[in-house]
């Protein structure tokens, strides 16, 4: 049913792209042949390839270290309540912050290369991630902390089996809010530091008018960004089977 | 201050109910026994040591407390740290067959009614094997029907395997069906009132205890020491009313 309505819904959203390819003036909007067209000519010149490979290398390094960094420093935030309330208004000032006002900085201190990208990256996944592992730790259920202490449980028993799997659903909103602000961050890098990758392509051919590359590149973007938060979707349901089950 | 001067002995496999109006501290005196709070003054000894988590007692609690993100076996297997993982799988076997629940073993507590989580979650405390059995209120949020097998469940498996219990509830009537010993506490502070032998008979379950004369009498006498005491506490809801 909902796949169907889906495939309903994108055949819509094909019809109000060719309709407005043909009443905008001027070539504005290209029409989806001429966005096929354009893609296979960008891979057969190799560039769609090498900016793809450069865009998610710097995505993905920037997004597993924001996940290495962000998962234990909110746990660590939740479980030492002194740490935590003594941070935490720092952290979510600086998650308010909007991140791009670090990038001259950053600039300055690690150039326009790989690390000052990665590090973009890192510092826009990375609150969320902290912030809502720190939320879904403080939401522990102490009912279930007295009974396994009732056991003999010690305190890494209790964070392996009840506080970190209770604060799953928490932590796969942070994931995919990292996820998604880490994309952002990945174009704003690019466009900000050395241009290249598919920010890069993005700004050359949004510069120079050419349409039919420049959707090319905006359908690629929005592509990693569904397969990235499906994929997620996808290990939130293998993590919470027992929730499937709710129904008798 | 919970408790103030309860001055208890329980014997081996003995059966006993603490029987009390809310704030008496029961569930404070389950936890000194539990050794998971230290009493201020005093002191709880079981086996004539201080009791240590995961060691002496065991505890089943009203709201099951079973892990939603582990199947009915896990759930017992989780209450075993000290063993290793193959002997904790052998023995959550056993015990979910005990209690009648081996068809479960992988299901997880959604799954299950709310007599089996609950039987679930006794299981896993008689899998602990521990020198006490704790249980604070555990039937209270099971239906009339559920509960009155869990008693008849319960009974069962305390005459199969003879355990030490400590047993909560405000119900009269399960007091005297499944206690040898009544406890009687007062709240504010929870004070030991008076103690009460059961007479019946064991095994009970296959007589109804309820038609004897002698259980209406004990119910009536509990009964009227509890009221007595809640219409007393100026803190209960019902203080100074006139209730027969």
């Amino acid at each position: 049913m909902i796949p169907a309505l889906r495939i309903g819904f994108l055949g819509l959203l094909l019809l109000l792209w060719v309709w407005s390819a043909q009443t905008m003036p001027r070539n504005l909007i290209p029409t989806p042949g001429a966005t096929v067209d354009a893609g296979l000519r960008l891979w057969a010149e190799g560039r769609l390839q090498t900016a793809l490979i450069d865009s998610l290398s710097i995505y993905l390094s920037g997004l597993a270290a924001a996940v290495l960094v962000g998962i234990p420093l909110g746990a660590l935030m939740g479980g030492i309540r002194l740490f935590g309330r003594t941070v935490d208004v720092f952290v979510f000032a600086l998650a308010a912050t909007p991140r791009v006002a670090f990038i001259p900085l950053i600039i300055v201190i690690l150039g326009l290369g790989f690390e000052a990208k990665t590090f973009i990256v890192f510092l826009g996944a990375v609150m969320p991630i902290i912030l809502n592992t720190y939320a879904g730790v403080l939401n522990r259920d102490e009912e279930l902390i007295e009974m396994a202490r009732s056991t003999g449980a010690g305190l890494p028993r209790i964070y392996r089996h009840i506080i970190l799997p209770g604060a799953v659903p928490f932590l796969v909103v942070g994931l995919r809010l990292g996820a998604t602000i880490g994309l952002i961050n990945t174009v704003v890098a690019e466009l900000y530091t050395a241009v290249k990758g598919l920010g890069g392509l993005l700004a050359l051919y949004g510069n120079t008018f050419r349409m039919a590359e420049y959707f090319v590149i905006v359908l690629m973007l929005a592509l990693i960004g569904v397969i990235v938060t499906e994929g997620l979707r996808l290990i939130e349901l293998r993590l919470s089977r027992w929730r499937l089950h709710d129904r008798l | 201050m919970a408790l103030d001067g309860i001055n208890l002995d329980i014997a081996r496999q003995e059966f006993v109910v603490l029987l009390g109006p809310s704030g008496c501290g029961k569930t404070t005196l389950l936890r000194l026994i539990a050794g998971l709070i230290a009493p201020d003054g005093g002191s709880v000894q079981v086996g004539g040591q201080s009791p240590r988590p995961g060691r002496d007692a065991a505890m089943v609690f009203q709201s099951f407390r079973l892990l939603p993100w582990k199947t009915a076996a896990e759930n017992i297997a989780f209450a075993l740290p000290a063993l290793p993982a193959a002997e904790a799988r052998a023995r959550a076997a056993t015990y979910l067959d005990l209690v009648g629940l081996a068809r479960f073993a992988q299901r997880y507590p959604a799954e299950l009614s709310g007599g089996m989580r609950q039987r679930l979650a006794l299981a896993r405390a008689l899998a602990a094997e521990p020198q006490i059995l704790l249980m604070d209120e555990p039937f209270a949020s099971l239906d009339a029907q559920s509960r009155e097998l869990m008693q008849g469940e319960l009974m069962r498996l305390t005459a199969v395997r003879p355990a030490t219990v400590v047993f909560v509830t405000h119900s009269v009537d399960e007091a005297l069906l499944l206690a040898d010993r009544i406890v009687l506490l007062s709240p504010r502070p929870g004070r030991l009132v008076e103690t009460l032998d059961v007479p019946f008979p064991r095994p009970r379950w296959q007589t109804d205890l309820r038609a004897e004369p002698l259980f209406a009498e004990l119910r009536r006498h509990l009964w009227d020491r509890l009221r007595d005491m809640v219409l007393t506490d100026p803190q209960s809801d019902f203080y100074g009313r006139q209730i027969p």
